[in-house]
């Protein structure tokens, strides 16, 4: 099994966002979806991401509808909104700008 | 944060518990998961569960950080607090009643006065720019103290050579009977010249004021009121007639409620047509050429920039280039200018920010009082705060749930205190002498709400403010092990008793002066005796007495009725009447004295009177004879004078048989009679010339009737008296002579009224504070007294050492009030008659009432301290 990493401040929201992209999911299914994708590097704190998705739902990001899982239990489903597309796209670049600028630092001396 | 997110906050605020639900539910589902996934790696359900719970994290702190999403910050805190603050007040309901009832008395009390100074004083007159607005004065240069006006010539030589202002104008007062289809009234108005009503710059509320080019054409604009009364507020007035002493005016504009120039009394606005129409025999009015006829009051409009003080130095100038060219009329002559906001409520705004003063007094009484019961309470709950603050509540925190209390209070009694006002308005404006002017726009309008508000707030701040700060001092260590109080506390206590003993000792020294002056104007010697006498004003107007020789012979018979009525015992007339009509005043010359200075001329009111007039009202003759019959129209000139005018002019002379000239006229001294004031009441007699009536007759008089019955059953006998000799002329204003007098009294009554009962209620507040204070001391220390009592101190000692103790501050704040008032004395000259601001039977008279009220106020907790069982006592602790 790989070490496993605490998340860089500030990405979390961008990798639900990214999450969320390829379709609806409940909040345990998101938390599960980081950690495999990110082949259990990333190690969400499952608890912080409720708070962390109350907030991007008040600002328009997400819509949350309740619905059934395959196994015929209630939950909560997470959509990507217009706005939360273009948020990712946002936080996206932002971010790979700053990576490489990390990177570019790192290469130098 | 953008607008969705605050509106998306707001909306989950408001289903908090709905959202709380769901977010249990998502929990739950996802603990389950997590369960089930623990179990496929084929943990146990304990393990399982339990490994769930420690990847999903702290449950509660997930929660807490999740329902912080749903909040509105300090707004859901704040909530929080009022909700705490009113489930305090609900718990201790006695104590909450208690200071909203307190509040609402000071607020109320304030605010009522406040509308009434904000509707009178601060609100802008109903002129344009009316700070550029300026009365023009005249004064000799010799008595700098006296304000005239001017004369024609002079306005129209100012408004010609003055570069200060934009315009000038002037006016003249006059009084009319009204007649026409609506009915005969009575009214005072002003003629304004051109170019009046342009410096004004006053709008009506429907048509117009007179235009400059209508000088010569008889237009007028009405008042508001007399608008409602006369044609009960038809818009289609304009363009109707109305007759002036029974000539045709026409009405071009109504004006707005609330526009008084000058003065409340005027009811019509006039061209300057009553001057300018030819009088008598077709020559022109001297009023329009006489340079030295001064009846002209003047306004001026600065010119924006231009300082009232420089436009004075300008005018001074003007008049005094005039004075050489014109030295008899225009000599030794000074300008003075006064701001139109200050002349229209001279004395009224002074008398009301007095009142304002004694208000705040009483709303700071108020706060101190409820200091006090905070401060108690705060002490009651020290245990409450001190566990508060061990586990772990933050001192902030509790001084902003302490001021979130008071606030509440505050806010409460603000709004008790809105109600209390909005009576308080209704009955200040009914009780109010009819003389304020713009009274009529008293009202709790926005201003005054949130005056109000403000008040509230600040006083919450204010009397929450120490208690606060005392109860969140002090360790919490040894609060929790014992509750005393500490030696700060007392100081603080003893600090607000000692400022509330001040504070109350200024209202009351305010109010007893104002009483003083009451009472020594209520008894001072007018010099006539109103008891048993009517009085009334007839007038002769001119359609149906065209010749001024028909005057006197009507005015005779009119008398002859009356003196015939029975239980008449005199009658008579003339053409003023004390104690506040004064009809008008002349220079005169004493024959054989040196000439006088130009403006210097001595001058008197001059008084045409029948035979029986001054014995009528009571003045009484000093030396020589009364006019009689022999003295008519055709007989030598002769005259009555006044004692002051003897003591001035003639020193030790006889002035009997001494001839004095009027005008064009000589008298010949018969009498000299007792000094009665026409200019009002608290006003010293002025120099007094009487001359026959039928001598220098007049278009209007008032009759007085002295009777040996009572003055109101002789109203409807006088007025069929009247009728039997000319049916078409009416008396006005026909009542006992009394009700004129208390009529006059009005301002100074409710004056005195307004302050006592300030007065009162400041004594009640501060005998209120300084019984709970010591009653609290002397519940605090109990078991020290039952032990002095059980050690055998005798009962009279623990008296005194309470009595001691409490009266200590006490007699703090006399010496401050007394030093506070001696030192604001200045406010009240001007505002009394016959006593000193800092009149010693007034400050030693309500400093013995407080001190004894306070006395009464200590002794009841202390006696009953002295009372106490010491066993009793002493198990208390």
């Amino acid at each position: 099994m790989a070490p496993k990493r605490d998340l860089l401040p500030g990405t979390l929201d961008m990798l639900v966002l990214k999450t969320l992209s390829a379709g609806a999911l409940h909040g345990y299914g998101i938390a599960q979806q980081i950690k495999q994708i990110s082949r259990d590097v990333l190690q969400v704190d499952e608890g912080s991401l409720y708070p962390a998705l109350q907030r991007m739902r008040q600002r328009g990001w997400l819509k949350a509808d309740w619905g059934v899982t395959p196994n015929n239990q209630r939950a909560r489903y997470y959509t990507l909104t217009t706005a939360g597309r273009k948020q990712l796209g946002e936080e996206q670049a932002g971010f790979a700008e700053v990576v490489e600028a990390i990177q570019r630092v790192m290469r130098s001396v | 944060m953008r607008l969705l997110e605050i509106f998306n906050r707001l909306r989950d605020r408001l289903r908090r518990d709905e959202l709380s639900a769901e977010l249990d539910e998502e929990l739950r589902f996802h603990q389950s998961m997590l369960e089930r996934d623990s179990r496929a790696t084929g943990a146990e359900d304990d393990a399982a569960r339990f490994a769930a719970r420690r990847q999903l994290g702290n449950a509660g702190y997930l929660r807490e950080e999740t329902r912080a999403t749903w909040s509105l910050g300090w707004i859901d805190d704040a909530l929080q607090d009022v909700r705490y603050a009113a489930r305090v007040l609900r718990h201790n309901a006695l104590f909450s009643v208690a200071v909203i009832s307190t509040l609402a008395l000071g607020i109320g009390a304030n605010t009522a006065i406040f509308s009434v100074v904000n509707a009178v004083v601060l609100q802008p007159l109903p002129y344009e720019r009316p700070a550029e607005l300026y009365s023009i004065w005249t004064v000799p240069t010799a008595k700098q103290a006296e304000r005239y006006p001017a004369s024609h010539p002079d306005l129209v030589d100012w408004q010609s050579s003055a570069t200060s202002f934009t315009g000038i104008g002037g006016y003249v007062f006059n009084r009319w009977e009204l007649s026409g289809p609506e009915g005969v009234d009575l009214a005072r108005s002003i003629a304004g010249t051109s170019t009046l009503y342009p410096v004004l710059g006053a709008h009506p509320l429907i048509g117009r004021l007179p235009r400059p080019d209508e000088e010569r054409v008889p237009v007028v604009a009405i008042s508001h009121r007399l608008w409602l009364r006369r044609y009960a507020g038809n818009a289609d007035v304009i363009g109707r007639k109305l007759l002036l002493d029974e000539e045709p005016y026409t009405i071009v504009g109504v004006m707005p409620p609330g526009f008084h120039f000058p003065s409340p009394d005027i009811d019509l606005w006039t061209s300057l047509y009553p001057v300018t129409r030819a009088v008598g025999n077709g020559t022109i009015n001297p009023w329009l050429t006489n340079r030295g006829l001064r009846g002209y009051r003047i306004v001026g409009r600065l010119k924006p920039g231009v300082t009232a003080a420089s436009a004075e130095s300008e005018m001074n100038g003007i008049m005094h280039r005039m004075g050489a060219s014109f030295p008899d009329d225009d000599g030794a002559t000074d300008i003075r200018l006064q701001s139109v906001r200050d002349d229209s409520v001279a004395g009224i705004g002074r008398a009301l920010w007095l009142t304002f003063g004694a208000a705040g007094l009483v709303l700071l009484l108020a706060c101190v009082n409820v200091a006090h019961l905070m401060l108690a309470r705060a002490s009651a709950r020290s245990r409450e705060i001190a566990v508060r603050r061990a586990l772990g509540a933050h001192r902030g925190r509790i001084v902003r749930q302490l001021l979130t209390e008071s606030v509440l209070l505050g806010a409460i009694g603000g709004v008790a205190g809105l109600a209390v006002a909005a009576i308080g308005v209704r009955v200040l404006v009914r009780i109010s002498p009819g003389d304020i002017p713009r009274l009529e726009n008293v009202a709790l309008d926005p201003l005054t709400i949130a005056f109000a508000a403000i008040v509230s707030i600040g006083t919450g701040v204010l009397f929450g403010l120490a208690p606060t700060v005392v109860a969140s001092s002090g360790g919490v260590e040894t609060t929790l092990r014992e509750h005393r109080n500490g030696p700060g506390r007392n100081r603080l206590r003893a600090m607000l008793t000692s400022a509330e003993v001040a504070f109350a000792l200024m209202v009351l020294v305010a109010a007893g002066l104002v009483v003083r002056s009451l009472v020594s104007l209520l008894s001072t010697d007018m010099g006539f005796r109103p008891e048993r006498v009517v009085t009334m004003a007839l007038s002769f107007p001119s359609s149906r007495y065209p010749n001024e020789s028909m005057r006197s012979p009507a005015l005779d018979r009119i008398l002859d009725q009356i003196r015939a009525l029975p239980g008449v015992t005199s009658a008579g007339a003339s053409t003023s009447l004390p104690p506040a009509r004064m009809q008008q005043s002349n220079g005169f010359s004493i024959e054989g004295d040196p000439a006088p200075l130009p403006n210097q001329e001595p001058t008197a009111i001059y008084v045409p009177a029948t035979p029986g007039f001054l014995s009528s009202i009571g003045v009484p003759l000093l030396r020589g004879r009364d006019f009689g019959a022999q003295d008519g129209a055709m007989a030598p000139n002769v005259a009555l004078i006044s004692e002051s005018l003897v003591r001035r002019h003639f020193a030790a002379r006889d002035p009997i048989g001494r001839r004095l000239q009027v005008g064009d006229l000589w008298f010949t001294v018969v009498g000299v009679v007792g000094d009665v004031g026409y200019e009002g009441i608290g006003k010293p007699a002025s120099p007094t010339l009487y001359v026959p009536f039928a001598q220098s007759s007049f278009g209007g008089v008032w009759v007085a009737v002295r009777s040996s019955v009572e003055s109101s059953s002789l109203i409807v006998p006088i007025r069929d008296a009247i009728h039997a000799v000319d049916p078409q002329m009416n008396a006005r204003e026909l009542r006992p002579m009394e009700d004129m007098l208390s009529e006059t009294m009005v301002r100074p009554r409710f004056q005195a009224w307004l302050l006592t009962t300030f007065g009162g209620l400041a004594l009640i507040l501060a005998a209120v504070g300084i019984y709970g204070v010591i009653a609290y001391s002397v519940s605090q220390r109990t078991s020290e007294i039952g032990l002095r009592l059980a050690l055998g101190a005798p009962r009279e000692t623990v008296i005194a050492l309470i009595l001691r103790r409490g009266l200590l501050p006490v007699a703090g704040g006399i010496v401050v009030g007394l030093a506070a008032s001696l030192g604001l004395s200045r406010v009240m000259t001007g505002l009394l008659y016959g006593v000193s601001p800092r009149d010693a039977i007034t400050l030693v008279g309500v400093t013995a009432l407080l001190a004894a009220v306070a006395i009464a106020a200590a002794y009841i907790p202390a006696r009953r301290a002295a009372r106490l069982d010491p066993l009793g006592a002493l198990r208390t602790n």
